[in-house]
């Protein structure tokens, strides 16, 4: 496994630009929130007032950080994600969807399995056995040994 | 005289054989998870949180602590003999470690950064025993107004201190101070931007938060290159340095420690400054400086102090302040809370076991790592031979146990993926997500001495300026917010990377 092709060259400029304009609008859904919060009064400050300092104070810094990148005039290209990484967080995504329907072993199994075939590069019937052995040892050591809560298998 | 039997009460408590073997499996851990690329301290106290759920409180400290220091000294290890840092602190260590292993003197590089670092976690607990309780009985005297003011300069710090412009560092802040507003509202049990969802009334998890943004994030970023590396493997004989090592590392390893101690103190200021600083004060000093970075054993020395000094330190502002200094204290703060104890000027009165208990196991845990660490070299070496791809569903699979322990809920774990993404996109732009994950911890206590001291003062904002506390903390962010605009008007701040560039 070596060094993968990106999926995406953006300039340092537009990702700082991006992500001003992304917690401007959170800053707004702050402020928006706080609509229908009680703010009380100033000797007695209501459950809305800090949010609403802070949603001010979000979309005042991320405006001053947006106006600086759009004074920089260099910028360089920053090499994103490949696929690996975005396969990875949808498999993380998939794996929490799973989790509780399918149950520890079977859902880890397949999150496992996918790993070895697809990066690994296992055959199929290899990949099966292993990742079942592994999360089944997993679950083991986690749920018996450890005593931490995982999700057993009750469908079967 | 207190202290010393204080000390002595701890020490019974840290040498049962519970809690022997805990610390042994925390600093264990901790050595395994500061090896591995990917994983780091977060990641290792994350995952055996929810283990510690039916422990005693102290037992769950100390195990938990033990993975904190025991990965600083298996950061180096790597360093050294791979040249590649197993966790961000131990960069430094790669410049002349890895010269020193490449000139067939990897073991004297292996002795003098685990020394150095025995000698350093050792004074920094030292300094913790002594200095805590006096601050914390200082501490107990704050009202809700000085403790506003407090936050307040822990935050402009953190927000000059990081590693990112500062342009960039305050809306990091805010969003954690946002973020630290889902939930139920602490006075009037209102639910504040849950979205209908009831898992959020207690807040964003912040586990999966904190494994998202650094553990998850940095296996991603590991995914765009992964090299083959060739270890270079030391003899047992090879491991006995020179006396010559042993003189030219006394003094780099002191002031390595002051380095490391001082700089713990500080909110945000990470191992990995204070490690950079070391390095930079040994070269600035040397007779040598043309050979730093062909393999000084200064240049190992030092850092690798620094490194662990600053561990110890880190833990006064948690312990006695309740303020984290650094996202792994912050978790260290949550396994704190769960157990029922609230970190701050009153814990060293209410929970003495945890606290003495906890600083007697510091001193067990470094003489454990020692040991631990030279003969056992080969076998933390060999564990970087296993292919990456087997690592990462590994890590992650111990990730989701870890998350999904916490609250037995599988939203964590899709919090934990998002937070991943993020988290890589994050550092592909060159944000720093320390200040975020600070600011989430500080968030709560803040909007609540923020909110008590207003009522109590019924709308007068002198609260925040009346005492004399407050008047300290706020000069001092007053003083500091001058000098950085002095600097910044003399031209002396870095400039924004992309203009760098």
């Amino acid at each position: 496994m070596g060094k993968r092709m990106s999926t995406f060259r953006p300039t340092q400029r537009s990702g700082d630009l991006v992500t001003a304009i992304v917690l401007f609008l959170i800053g707004v859904v702050w402020l928006v929130g706080v609509l229908d919060m009680p703010k009380g009064e100033f000797s007695v400050p209501g459950p809305g007032f800090f949010p609403s300092l802070l949603g001010v104070a979000l979309c005042v810094a991320s405006a001053a950080l947006a106006g600086k990148v759009l004074m920089a005039r260099t910028s360089v290209r920053v090499p994103i994600g490949n696929w690996h990484i975005w396969s990875t967080g949808i498999v993380l995504v998939v794996l929490a969807l799973l989790f509780e329907p399918l149950g520890f072993v079977p859902s880890v199994a397949l999150f496992i399995g996918f790993f070895l075939k697809c990066l690994a590069g296992f055959r199929w019937t290899t990949c099966a056995l292993a990742a079942t052995a592994a999360a089944g040892a997993v679950y083991w050591i986690f749920s018996h040994l450890l005593g931490v809560p995982l999700p057993p298998v009750t469908w079967l | 005289m207190e202290t010393l039997h204080s000390l002595g009460q701890g020490l019974l408590i840290a040498l049962t054989p519970l809690n022997l073997l805990y610390c042994f499996i925390g600093v264990l851990w901790g050595t395994l998870v500061g090896v591995l690329p990917g994983i780091g301290p977060l990641g290792g106290i994350a995952v055996l949180l929810p283990m510690t759920f039916k422990m005693p409180a102290t037992s769950a400290v100390i195990m938990l602590a033990g993975i904190f220091y025991g990965a600083m000294y298996g950061g180096s290890t790597t360093s050294i003999l791979l040249n590649i840092p197993g966790e961000a602190a131990s960069v430094v260590t790669c410049i002349d470690g890895y010269q020193m292993a490449r000139k067939g003197r990897a073991g004297p590089a292996l002795v003098i950064s685990a020394l150095g670092s025995f000698v350093a976690g050792t004074a920094s607990v030292v300094v913790l025993m002594l200095f805590a309780p006096a601050l914390a009985k200082a501490m107990l005297k704050i009202g809700p107004g000085e403790e506003f003011s407090l936050m307040l300069l822990a935050l402009v710090v953190l927000s000059f201190v990081s590693q990112a412009p500062v342009l960039k560092t305050v809306p990091m802040i805010l969003l954690g101070l946002v973020i630290a507003t889902i939930g139920m509202d602490p006075f009037t049990g209102y639910m504040r931007y849950t979205f209908g969802y009831a898992g959020f009334a207690e807040g964003l998890g912040f586990v999966p938060m904190v494994i998202g943004l650094f553990g998850v994030s940095e296996i991603l970023t590991n995914l765009e290159d992964v090299a083959s590396v060739e270890a270079i493997k030391p003899t047992l004989r090879s491991l006995i340095p020179r006396w010559s090592d042993l003189r030219d590392s006394a003094g780099p390893v002191a002031r390595g420690t002051l380095i490391g101690i001082l700089f713990g103190f500080v909110p945000g200021i990470s191992h990995v400054v204070s490690t950079f600083m070391s390095y930079a004060v040994e070269k600035k000093i040397s007779r040598h400086p043309e050979e730093f970075g062909t393999g000084r054993i200064e240049g190992v020395a030092g850092p690798e102090a620094a490194n662990n000094a600053t561990t110890g330190s880190s833990l006064v502002p948690l312990l006695v302040l309740g303020i984290p200094a650094i996202p792994a204290t912050a978790l260290l703060m949550t396994a704190l809370l769960v157990h029922g104890v609230q970190p701050g000027p009153q814990l060293i009165q209410e929970h003495p076991e945890v606290f003495w208990g906890l600083i007697a196991s510091m001193y067990v845990g470094n003489v454990m790592l020692v040991i631990l660490n030279l003969p056992l070299v080969g076998i933390f070496v060999n564990l970087l031979r296993v292919r990456y791809v087997y690592l990462v569903p590994t890590i992650l699979v111990i990730s989701v146990c870890g998350v999904y322990g916490v609250n037995a809920s599988p939203v964590d774990i899709a919090l934990m993926a998002i937070f991943g993404l993020i988290g890589y996109l994050l550092r592909k732009f060159k944000f720093d997500m320390s200040p975020l994950v600070l600011a989430v911890v500080l968030g709560d206590r803040m909007e609540m001495s923020f909110r008590r001291a207003l009522t109590i003062s019924e709308g007068s904002v002198w609260i925040f300026v009346k005492s004399s506390f407050s008047q300290i903390f706020l000069g001092a962010l007053v003083i500091i917010i001058l000098l950085q605009a002095t600097a910044w008007y003399f031209g002396f701040r870095a400039q924004p990377a992309q203009e760098k560039e």
